[in-house]
């Protein structure tokens, strides 16, 4: 019988019952007059729950994340409640970096030529580009809070200066949501973009003993695509996805102990029909970062402006510290752009090593004479060595997921289909393990800036007199060290021991929550995975060590 | 443009599919498209804060393109009331479970009726290989083996009644009614010498 063989636990009345009919025949076992169809019709029959759309799946936190997230809330503390609660708080700290920036940009044209004595080229380089990077360990974006580039074009967009939203003036932006394409990348985007200014910066020479001016207009360069990518584009969609430090600074303060803006209590976020934090609301703006304080766990897409703890009508927002690597080694959602976010900065930073080196350098020379370039980096070599860079730190992986991948019950998780959140085998060894290797990742780029900031930095100072007039001629301070070179090795050296040690513990971590799970062998894998990390901090320490410092 | 039975059967209209895409990097998870959505179609991926759609659940009614404050979900296709929802549901699990010859129909040409100009048009409709131009259901190259009407209570006396009495003469061996608000489905397998055999019927609710 088709219906009893197909059906046969489907509820309702018996066939005969149900319907009475004229004459009652035996059902046929095919369609009569036809050939009996290889899939009988009655197969198709089809289950209720896709008839009829009831209500679907009930919403559930991703992998049960408690509702009260981990770490110290500071706006627990009265003080910093009531400052962030002051809208004029980010203004108060942009203007005076709106300032200097503006200086930077005159001083670089107007002053002296020498690059150690003007003001423009020795605040961004020997003090602005070391700081930025203690920053970026220390509080993930706060950098992003304060920055004179999207601080201006924010005002433009919005046309107010710290007043929320809907109290005055009105702003020039067009408002368009970032096409789909920039925004399905993530941040690998701001990682070439990133990659394009490190050369820029290299072949014109911007921070080499250099005029000035150049430095000039690479900040007036900046400050003019944030500003039209502002006018054309929604909220923050430049700092998400065009800033050339965009990404470089979310992904090297994913591990950093300030975790940004999270709800205290994420059952209230659920429950809120309004989403005031997200929208915005009279007074004030809804999250220009794109971010969610209800499924924010870390602080890698908090820019800190903290329109969130002001809009939210529950008072469910604070802004939460954790120990460092905490909200790193957390084993959630992690995003494949995020991980090729990483490998690509370290290509930027190995091509940055090999460039001070004078057989890269012949090598430069030899590909510039053949696509007739004056002089280097070559474009080309740029893109390979980051290419090759990004297949060896890849290869381990590889090499791994083919050996030791086992799949778990039930298989892997879903994620979904995305390039950001796609599950596969190789996903699962290598975004944790490219996580993992940021902290060491971000300790390189602090050491490369370690020897201007010991060596260079006291030159801000004479250069600041000369700005302001006091300073004439030549100043003692110009040839102070802070640290000399050999000093400045061993601090290196202290920064990447840090680095590897952060890097190993987090691999270890992660390694064991996340990869031990899809893992024949999970210790191999483990001893493994820090072996290698071992092994790249030595690399470094060795070059460091070799090149007395490698002033970048 | 029509002349009684000589009729060229209409065209099929053109209906373009629902299709629901979320922009993986934008949505943040906080389902605010999922508390406008009543078909129930958005929940979140385990272990991610982003929302996924079920596209057999949507109605494309873009209630939640307006909700989403990232423009994270945009959805494309004609809108579908729970008529085309159950036919489109329909339509997906038999042309999967049919021969692949087979075709599976929601807008098929019309059966030739002495009183309806035009024909009689069923919701749905099953055809054993493949049809060459236009032409009456039950008259061109493809014999028909399923005819499904998705009934509501206006257009079910309609369905019980004279167009299954069409379908019959024509020559259709099997007719299924689907009650688009109970879920109940109807089957009835023609005997060839007699009216339509109503002898199984069950419901999916």
């Amino acid at each position: 019988m088709v219906t009893s063989a197909h059906v046969p636990q489907q509820a309702g009345p018996a066939p005969a019952a149900r319907h009475a009919s004229q004459g009652r025949h035996e059902p046929p076992d095919h369609l009569p007059g036809t050939p009996v169809p290889a899939v009988p019709l009655g197969s198709v029959l089809v289950p209720v729950s896709a008839l009829h759309p009831a209500p679907g799946p009930a919403p559930t936190d991703p992998d049960a994340v408690p509702d009260v997230p981990s770490g110290y809330d500071l706006t627990r503390l009265a003080p910093v409640a009531w400052w962030l609660r002051r809208r004029s708080w980010q203004f108060q700290l942009i203007v005076p970096n709106q300032i200097l920036f503006w200086v930077v940009i005159v001083v670089g044209f107007v002053g002296p030529e020498a690059f150690d004595d003007n003001f423009a080229t020795a605040i961004t380089w020997f003090v602005w580009f070391s700081l930025v990077f203690v920053l970026i360990l220390a509080t993930g974006r706060g950098w992003c809070a304060v920055c004179p580039f999207g601080g201006l074009a924010e005002w433009i967009q919005r046309g107010r200066l710290w007043h929320g939203r809907g109290t005055a003036g009105r702003g020039l932006g067009l408002g368009r949501p970032a096409p789909d394409w920039l925004a399905r990348g993530g941040y690998v985007t701001t990682a070439v973009m990133f990659g394009v200014l490190t050369w820029i910066e290299e072949y014109y020479k911007v921070s080499d003993d250099d005029w000035p001016g150049r430095t000039s207009w690479t900040v007036i360069g900046i400050i003019g695509f944030a500003l039209v990518a502002f006018l054309l584009l929604e909220r923050r969609a430049f700092c998400r996805y065009l800033c050339p430090l965009g990404g470089l600074i979310g992904v090297l303060g994913s591990g950093a102990p300030l975790t940004g803006f999270r709800a205290r209590d994420r059952s209230v976020c659920r429950a809120c029909t309004t989403k005031d934090c997200l929208r915005g609301r009279d007074g004030a703006y809804g999250c220009p970062w794109a971010t969610w304080p209800g499924g924010s766990e870390t602080g890698v897409n908090c820019g800190l402006c903290g329109e969130c703890f002001r809009s939210c009508r529950s008072d469910n927002v604070g802004l939460f510290v954790e120990p460092p690597l905490a909200a790193l080694t957390r084993s959630r959602g992690r995003r494949a752009d995020v991980a090729w976010t990483v490998a690509l900065l370290g290509g930027v930073m190995v091509h940055q090593h090999l460039h001070e080196t004078e057989w890269w350098e012949s090598l430069d020379t030899w590909a510039n004479d053949l696509v007739g370039m004056p002089h280097g980096p070559n474009p080309v070599l740029f893109v390979v060595l980051t290419a090759a860079y990004t297949a060896a730190l890849v290869a381990p992986v590889l090499l791994a997921r083919s050996l030791f991948y086992r799949r778990p019950p039930g298989g892997l998780p879903r994620r979904g289909t995305s390039f950001t959140y796609r599950s596969t085998p190789l996903r699962a060894f290598l975004l944790p393990a490219f996580a993992a290797a940021v902290p060491l990742l971000g300790c390189d780029y602090l050491c490369v800036e370690l020897l201007n900031l010991f060596q260079d930095s006291p030159k801000v100072l004479p250069a600041a007199g000369r700005v302001l007039g006091v300073v004439h001629g030549d100043s003692s301070l110009a040839s102070l060290e802070l640290l000399g070179a050999d000093a400045v090795v061993h601090v290196q050296w202290v920064v990447l021991a840090l680095g590897t040690l952060a890097s190993a513990l987090a691999y270890w971590r992660v390694s064991a929550a996340e990869i031990a799970p899809v893992a024949r062998a999970p210790r191999v894998v483990q001893v493994g995975g820090v072996a290698l990390i071992g092994l790249g901090g030595a690399l470094l320490v060795w070059y460091y060590t070799l090149t007395q410092g490698a002033a970048g | 443009m029509t002349t009684g039975n000589q009729a060229v059967p209409r065209p099929p209209a053109e209906r373009v599919p629902v299709d629901v895409r979320i922009g993986a990097d934008r949505c943040v998870g906080c389902l605010a498209c999922a508390d406008v959505c009543k078909a129930g179609a958005l929940h979140l991926i385990p272990g991610v804060w982003a929302v996924e759609a079920d596209v057999a659940r949507c109605t494309a009614c873009r209630r939640c393109e307006a909700a989403c404050p990232f423009h994270a979900v945009a959805v494309t296709g004609t809108p579908r009331n729970k008529h085309q929802l159950v036919l489109d549901t329909l339509q997906g699990a038999l042309a999967s479970t049919c021969p692949p010859d087979w075709t599976v129909s929601t807008r098929p040409p019309g059966f030739r009726s002495p009183t309806e100009p035009d024909g009689v048009v069923p919701d749905l409709a099953v055809v054993r290989t493949a049809r060459r131009g236009p032409a009456w259901l039950g008259e061109g190259d493809g014999a028909v083996s399923l005819v499904v009407e998705v009934t509501s209570p206006t257009s079910r006396d309609a369905d019980a009644g004279p167009r299954r009495d069409t379908y019959w003469q024509c020559g259709v061996p099997a007719y299924w009614t689907v009650d688009q608000r109970t879920g109940a489905v109807e089957v009835q397998w023609s005997t060839g010498s007699a009216w339509f055999d109503r002898w199984a019927g069950f419901a999916f609710c």
